[in-house]
């Protein structure tokens, strides 16, 4: 991996919180532009410095190895949770269930202490692409070893109209996971 | 093979359009009529000439028209409108950039003929660039309209300051331009390439994704704040029921947002 996706990684470690939130960011876009090359977005012109918006991921390893780290950086109890629902954010999309499991784990983990916006956010980051989210399997058995049922179910319990309609969502998404595919 | 504005020409097409009502929308209204400066509040990156990379700096959103029905103009909630204009798009105290035009009827000349204006205003915001906004202590929110995990079908960024932020009507005025520049690609013969009802899935959705813009329109206008973080902040489905269908999506990128 290349020096300047090294640093990202290692600001996203900082004890300055600012700094985790603006290399979590800088991360998230990145490995945006790496998983859909093909996509114009504005939006990475108007947040990212020069030196990163000229920065790439060399190959495909270089992609599954962020995504690893990436997805490792949301069990490290040092990293605020606003950069981690950061990095959700864009782990959420990427259809792989690998990376779905590492967002299912910090729900769990994180139930009691999330806001109602964080947790929408989490839940948000999920719901679009779970029906395109693979292997299968690897899915399904996550849902079960972080126990995501329960999990919305208590949060359904706070009553929230904030949570109320991503929490329908995910919870009729799991649903519909469950059966069998036709 | 089903076909998206992600499609090389799809983006071209995007590109300009979005360009062009982000540089109409930032203007004064005798800027499209006549040779008058534009003002420096419009700013475009290095790459524009070649690609239409924009950046529109914050302006107060006083006289803007933002009711909650971005897509004829009425405005359910009572608040804020200047009444129906019947297909109307109206930006920017009043100035409507289609005056006259009914939408579903503007022809391939009446939009080139605004993409000249387009170009021509660029081209003159080019000379008056200042740095670039890019840095850290603008937030920003984005809007895009996607379908599963690979569509991508539009994107753009709102930036202000961080006080007050991104406000509702910012974002009210963003799904505007989008729904506008959708419709505009509709009646575009992009080499019979994009046309709207060439999408097997995207003209099938149109007035569903019509409803979905008005109803994140009411919603962006009665939520808000945002925290801080980078997440989705809400998604409204072409159909609600289900979750595979053409969705927008309304990011908080940087900053708290959304709080007026």
């Amino acid at each position: 991996m290349n020096e300047e996706t090294e640093s990202l990684f290692k600001d996203l470690k900082s004890s300055n919180v600012e700094r985790q939130m603006e290399a979590a960011l800088a991360l998230a876009f990145l490995l945006e532009r790496a998983l859909w090359p093909e996509r114009y977005d504005s939006t990475h012109q108007l947040v990212l410095p020069e030196e990163l918006l000229r920065l790439r991921l060399e190959d495909s390893a270089a992609l599954e190895n962020a995504l690893a780290r990436t997805c490792n950086a949301l069990k490290m109890p040092t990293i605020s949770l606003g950069a981690k629902i950061t990095l959700s954010t864009v782990l959420g999309r990427t259809g792989r269930a690998t990376c779905v499991k590492a967002i299912l784990e910090l729900l769990e983990s994180e139930c009691e202490s999330l806001t109602d916006e964080a947790a929408s956010g989490l839940i948000l980051s999920i719901v679009p692409s779970i029906s395109f989210t693979y292997p299968r399997d690897l899915l399904r058995s996550s849902i079960d070893e972080h126990h995501t049922v329960t999990v919305l179910e208590k949060l359904a319990d706070r009553r929230s109209e904030r949570l109320n309609d991503p929490l329908t969502r995910l919870q009729s998404c799991i649903s519909k996971l469950s059966k069998p595919e036709e | 093979m089903r076909r998206g504005f992600a499609s090389p020409l799809g983006r071209l097409g995007a590109s300009l359009l979005a360009v062009l009502l982000s540089v109409l929308m930032a203007l004064p209204a005798q800027a499209l009529t006549s040779r008058n400066p534009i003002p420096s509040a419009v700013r475009v990156t290095d790459e524009t000439a070649c690609t239409g990379v924009f950046e529109v700096v914050a302006q107060p959103c006083t006289g803007l028209f933002c009711a909650a029905n971005p897509i004829d103009r009425s405005d359910p909630s009572g608040h804020d409108g200047t009444g129906t204009l019947g297909g109307t798009l109206v930006v920017g105290g009043g100035m409507s950039i289609l005056a006259g035009l009914q939408l579903p009827a503007i022809s391939g000349a009446q939009v080139w003929a605004m993409a000249k204006i387009g170009v021509t205003a660029i081209a003159i915001a080019a000379t008056l660039r200042g740095d670039r906004s890019t840095n850290n202590t603008m937030n920003v929110m984005r809007l895009q309209l996607q379908e599963g995990t690979q569509w991508h079908y539009w994107s753009v960024g709102i930036e202000r300051p961080a006080n007050p932020g991104v406000t509702r009507k910012d974002v009210q005025l963003s799904l505007t331009a989008m729904w506008t520049a959708l419709q505009l690609l509709s009646n575009l013969d992009w080499e019979n390439d994009n046309n709207w009802d060439k999408f097997d899935t995207f003209g099938r959705w149109e007035k569903q994704l019509g409803s979905a813009v008005i109803r994140m329109s009411i919603w962006v206008g009665t939520h808000g704040p945002t925290d801080g973080s980078y997440r989705t902040v809400h998604q409204e489905y072409a159909d609600p029921t289900d979750e595979t269908t053409p969705r927008i999506d309304l990011e908080n990128v940087r900053g708290v947002n959304l709080s007026r």
